[in-house]
């Protein structure tokens, strides 16, 4: 039987979360086979500075290319969390940054909370890989493309120079599930 | 192999997205060279080298399979080797054409157009033969794509995927399907947003969708601007055109069609442009499409629609616009160039980099930017490595598109102004029917224009400029009235509805609102009760609070457009403060805008803290000088920008701009004080700086004026040595924030033409004087008949038995020269403060020990309803007075200062205690004065519902045991009886010491 997993990745622009969608759908479709779409906001509701990417993934074909039934909801946001939740689909996932969602939505969805920007800060010394750490997050959750491709996907999408500090975060993001 | 291994190698030095490439390549490539072999066509096929004919070799792999998906891997391979022969050949012709001395951009542009041409033939002819697999012998006529974004960008390709009606559907978006799957996996990712986002959300979309999504209004300007800038790129032309018809020509501007397409696409699209001017310029990336290339290019589509351009690419468009708009050639010529500059820059960013459209400075590492600066031609020059110069470069290049493209705006809302439905409603007369629109009714304005107005704006929904209609509307207060009278009159129900129409704004335009916000707070300012435009203004800060992106939205409009909020805050009812201010505390994400935000939030507490004094002194400031918004919470800065104008006051040959140039000076330093006040500067620090600024100014105004009075008069004006200026009262004491100024101007001879002369000086000093909001006071001239008092006269009135001569020699006796040499002070201080202050002190401290005890009288003590701080007994007058007694006493000349307690404490041990207790209540009685002046307003009697405000400050400055407004009161009484005290002390004292006398 076939498969079909939607990701949506919401918070604000400069968050990296369109750089994450290219990385996963590229893991799904260059890496590991399979099918993949990506789409970006950059309509209206990206001008307040709001960003969205959204990734489709499927062993067959994707006729339908936007997100409308989320497995996995990541919100960097406040905004985007109380935005989008209510598109998870039931017994799905959402992931926040509690850094900045102090009010988390509730419905039929596993929530996980992490301080995702503070621990980019605090483990790898950069605010601007917590866009890598919750990458890792994401593919440990859903556990739908395997680690390797995600890091080949990492490696081909960030400058020379700064795969291992990028790894390092996806690898964080990756630890702070396997110890939970 | 050995030529993939060289290819290998050679892509290594490009950034890591083209490894991609190289892993198709070792997946298939030894298959493809398998058929190719197999089927005798080895050599009819370009593998390691470009090829001219990359369709029809295209055509050739996908012939020697019968297998669709073999096919594919092949013609991928294929396509991997031309892509990575096709950039590499332009880097290898770029470095030859930097190296051959012709104009550097110029070299840019042809290499942009040479790569964007190659790259979008190779990708036609890949996406062409990838249909052809799946999509055999069908009829083309039906759809076509088209590229809706950058020719040359090789991170993704934005199609249009357009069908016609009756075509079959289903199967061409099963083929595009197949086709964006293999790009995304082979080549360049195709994007779909015009699909996604109109039709039945599959990869293509009829002709017919397309008109009913965008027939009713103008909502997403990201549609329309992809479709004006398409290019047909495969499938049916006649269909491209018919669709262009149809569809796109809408937004062309043509007086026989309706207008609204057009006007809303332009006010859509300069709301881009302005947008993209909001955001402050980063200091940690380069992005040259955010900060540069997209104000470029929305610049350009809304002249392309405005003269019916046809050309696609932005340097066509120039060309076009240079013969269109010759007078604007040169500024054209920069742009071109411009646009060379950034569009090659990204371009070599996504090859050698990462292929995003930011780059974040810190992951550029140096190898890299050698190597990019490198590319682009650059060279260390001495100690500037060539990198530093590319940013350098770059830096100035967006600054120019900034400034070029704020000029196009101006110019293209002239164009809109001038063709805007909405100039029909507002020219309307009152009682005058309308022919234009067709309507044959006659209609008040009053009536109507306010509903009119939102009402044929929901049209323009998506769209965010409407500078025209504010400029027009903040201009004339006729039609303001008219618009206000038109809102009022409205049932209750119904004007709720239309204001709360406009407050839907607020998520689009924010700014647009908050000025026609302003524009009638500011109309309405003096009417009492709940206006339609205090009732707008709380809707619009409701509706802000809840948009969660308000508070970056506002940072930015602050970084631009500082006035726009200031003059909100200035006229926003104090009530709605506290939503606004909750809104600005929010935390923002975005890094580069917390040090805007910082300053909005100080210019938030200003409005919220600052009293009509020195609000009104503020706003009077930044009237003029908008830009000062800027460096709010930079007292360095703004005290760098007031030197400079006061160097420019010795400068500038007319003496009208130095006296402008002086005045500024005074205001900006006068502010900078304030604000430090308003922030717990200590008062020593605060009152030595406002002396030093008031006294700078003083004396150069003095300068300035003497030079008017001269060139008017012919007449050498009198010398300092026989001309001084005195500050009396609180400027003499060096005290700030005095709403007045007292001057005693005195001259050293009876010349009639001397004291003439140099009341023409005073004269012209209390013109500008009073353009500061300060009043130049002269007791003794206007007992004395003149603003210049001659010497003599001064001592005939002090030798004279005038009960009043007693005041001004206090006055005297508490001056300080501002303007004068040392002649004259010595003149001054002999003739007149020794002769009758210091000589004849038992006279004079009996009297002031009199005037002191007939006060406290008549003042008694502190009222706690309403206390002055001045009056007072034991307050600053007694204590300014017992420093009097003191100065006289021990013959001093120094000027009434807090350090006059030190010296006057050295000299006499016995009273040390009581002279602390001076000092000290001086102090306090003085940093509360200053501090309810700022926060309050200039008085000398304290209102104790306002001391909440003065506590603030306290607590800002880390002082909260002293914020509580009852425990200020308390503080207040218990100086006031110290002070009392002391002064009883000190009287004592005086009265003994002088008692031998007798």
């Amino acid at each position: 039987m076939s498969f079909r997993y939607e990701i949506r990745l919401s918070g604000a622009g400069g968050q990296g979360l369109i750089l994450i969608g290219k990385i996963i759908a590229e893991a799904a479709a260059i890496y590991e086979d399979k099918n993949a779409t990506q789409s970006q906001s950059y309509g209206p509701e990206a001008r307040g500075g709001a960003s969205r990417s959204e990734v489709i993934i499927s062993d067959s074909d994707i006729d339908y290319p936007k997100a409308t039934n989320i497995d996995l909801l990541l919100a960097m946001t406040q905004e985007a969390a109380d935005k989008y939740s209510n598109e998870i689909k039931p017994g799905g996932t959402i992931v926040m940054d509690s850094g900045f969602v102090h009010e988390a939505p509730e419905g039929d969805f596993k929530s996980h909370g992490f301080p995702i920007t503070n621990i980019a800060e605090e483990q790898i010394g950069k605010k601007i890989v917590a866009n890598l750490v919750a990458l890792g997050i994401i593919t440990e959750l859903s556990g739908i493309i395997s680690d390797d491709a995600v890091i080949n996907a990492i490696r081909a999408r960030v400058p020379k120079g700064t795969e291992e500090m990028n790894i390092n975060a996806f690898r964080a993001g990756q630890n702070l599930i396997r110890s939970s | 192999m050995d030529s993939l291994k060289a290819l290998e190698n050679r892509v290594a030095s490009l950034a890591n997205h083209h490894q991609k490439y190289i892993r198709v390549l070792h997946q298939h490539l030894d298959s493809l060279i398998d058929f190719l072999e197999s089927s005798g066509n080895l050599m009819k096929v370009h593998l390691w080298t470009s090829s001219s004919h990359i369709e029809e070799e295209m055509e050739l792999i996908v012939r020697l399979s019968d297998d669709i998906q073999t096919n594919v891997r092949h013609v991928s391979s294929y396509y991997a080797l031309q892509f990575l022969h096709m950039n590499f050949r332009h880097q290898d012709i770029l470095t030859l054409g930097i190296s051959s001395g012709a104009t550097i951009e110029m070299v840019y542009q042809q290499f942009m157009m040479n790569v964007g041409s190659d790259f979008r033939n190779l990708s036609r002819a890949y996406m062409k033969t990838l249909l052809d697999l799946y999509l055999p012998d069908w009829d083309r006529g039906d759809f076509f794509v088209c590229g809706v974004g950058t020719r040359a960008d090789q991170d993704d390709i934005d199609v249009g995927i357009v069908t016609r009606d009756d075509a079959d559907i289903t199967t061409i978006n099963q083929a595009m399907r197949s086709v964006t799957r293999d790009m995304l996996v082979y080549a360049t990712p195709l994007h779909h947003y015009l699909s996604e986002h109109i039709g039945e959300q599959l990869y293509s979309t009829t002709v017919s969708e397309y008109q009913k999504h965008l027939e009713p209004e103008i909502r997403d300007m990201v549609i329309i601007s992809e479709l004006i800038g398409s290019r047909f790129i495969l499938g049916g032309e006649e269909l491209f055109r018919e669709f262009h018809e149809k569809v796109t020509s809408r937004y062309y501007y043509s007086p026989d069609q309706d207008i609204r397409y057009h006007e809303g696409f332009l006010r859509g699209i300069l709301g881009e442009a302005r947008a993209q001017f909001l955001t402050p310029l980063s200091t940690d990336t380069i992005s040259p499409k955010e900060e540069g290339l997209r104000i470029i290019k929305a610049l350009l589509a809304a002249k392309k629609v405005i003269y019916g351009l046809e050309e696609v690419n932005a340097w066509d468009i120039i060309g076009a616009l240079k013969a269109k708009e010759p007078h604007l050639s040169t500024q054209y010529q920069s742009l071109f160039m411009t646009t060379s500059f950034l569009e090659i820059l990204k371009f070599q960013l996504q090859i050698y980099v990462t292929q995003e459209e930011s780059f974040r400075l810190e992951e550029i590492t140096p190898a890299l930017r050698s190597q990019l600066a490198d590319k682009m031609g650059y060279q260390a020059i001495g100690a500037v490595s060539a990198w530093d110069q590319l940013i350098i470069d770059y830096t100035r290049a967006v600054k120019e598109v900034r400034k070029f493209c704020e000029f196009l705006v101006n110019d293209t809302t002239a164009h809109l102004s001038s063709i805007s439905i909405f100039r029909v409603m507002f020219e309307r007369e009152p009682g005058r029917s309308n022919e234009e629109d067709g309507k044959s009714e006659s209609k008040q304005p009053e009536e109507s224009v306010a509903r009119e107005f939102i009402e044929a704006a929901r049209f323009f929904s998506g769209t965010r400029y409407w500078e025209d209609i504010l400029i027009r509307l903040g201009s004339d207060q006729e039609l303001q009235d008219g618009f206000i009278a038109s809102l009022e009159a409205l049932d209750e129900d119904i004007k709720n509805q239309v204001l709360g129409e406009y407050t839907e704004w607020a998520p689009y335009s924010p700014i647009s609102l908050m000025r026609l916000i302003t524009i009638l707070l500011k109309r309405q300012e003096n009417v009492l009760g709940d206006t339609v435009a205090v009732r707008m203004s709380h809707m619009f800060l409701e509706k802000l609070e809840d948009l969660s992106y308000a508070t970056e939205r506002l940072s930015k409009i602050f970084t631009r457009y500082p006035q726009y909020i200031h003059e909100f805050l200035e006229y926003l009812p104090e009530s709605d403060f506290a939503y606004f201010f909750r809104i600005m505390n929010r935390p923002v994400v975005d890094e580069n805008l917390e040090e805007p935000l910082s300053r909005l939030r100080s210019l938030c507490e200003i409005h919220e803290w600052s009293g009509h004094y020195f609000a009104r002194f503020f706003s009077r400031v930044i009237a003029s000088h908008p830009e000062y918004l800027n460096h709010l919470t930079d007292s360095h800065q703004l005290h760098e920008i007031a030197l400079g104008l006061l160097a420019l006051a010795d400068v500038y040959p007319l003496l009208e701009d130095r006296k402008r140039a002086l005045g500024e000076y005074y205001d900006l330093e006068f502010l900078r004080i304030g604000l430090g006040t308003m922030r717990g500067t200590d008062l020593r620090t605060t009152n030595s700086e406002f002396t030093e600024f008031c006294d700078n100014y003083m004396r150069k105004l003095f300068d300035v004026c003497t030079e008017e009075a001269r060139i008017e008069s012919a007449v050498e004006p009198p010398s300092t040595d026989r001309f001084a200026v005195l500050a009396a009262g609180g400027h003499a004491r060096e005290q700030a924030y005095d709403d007045d100024y007292d001057i005693i101007a005195l001259v050293d001879t009876d010349d009639e033409d001397v004291i003439r002369h140099a009341t023409k000086v005073m004269t012209r000093m209390n013109r500008e004087i009073l353009k500061r909001g300060l009043l130049p006071q002269y007791r003794l001239g206007e007992i004395l008949d003149g603003f210049v008092n001659p010497m003599s006269r001064v001592i005939a009135y002090l030798e004279s038995d005038d009960p009043e001569n007693f005041i001004d020699l206090s006055q005297l006796l508490g001056s300080r020269m501002i303007v004068g040499s040392d002649r004259m002070r010595d003149t001054i201080n002999t003739q007149i403060l020794d002769r009758f202050a210091i000589s004849r002190k038992r006279e004079y401290i009996t009297r002031m020990v009199t005037e002191v005890r007939n006060r406290q009288n008549i003042t008694g003590t502190c009222d706690r309803e309403a206390c002055n701080l001045k009056e007072a007994a034991g307050g600053l007058r007694d204590i300014e007075a017992c420093a009097l007694m003191l100065k006289a006493w021990l013959g001093i000349h120094e000027p009434l200062t807090q350090d006059l307690f030190h010296k006057i404490r050295r000299e006499i041990p016995e009273i040390a205690a009581d002279l602390d207790t001076l000092s000290a209540s001086l102090y306090y009685l003085r940093t509360i004065r200053d501090l309810y002046r700022i926060t309050v307003a200039a008085e000398d009697t304290i209102d104790p519902d306002y001391l909440a405000r003065v506590g603030n400050i306290f607590k800002q400055s880390r002082r909260p045991e002293l914020s509580d407004p009852e425990r200020i009161l308390e503080q207040i009484d218990t100086t006031l009886n110290d002070s009392m005290r002391a002064i009883d002390g000190v009287i004592w004292f005086l009265q003994e010491s002088l008692a031998p006398e007798e």
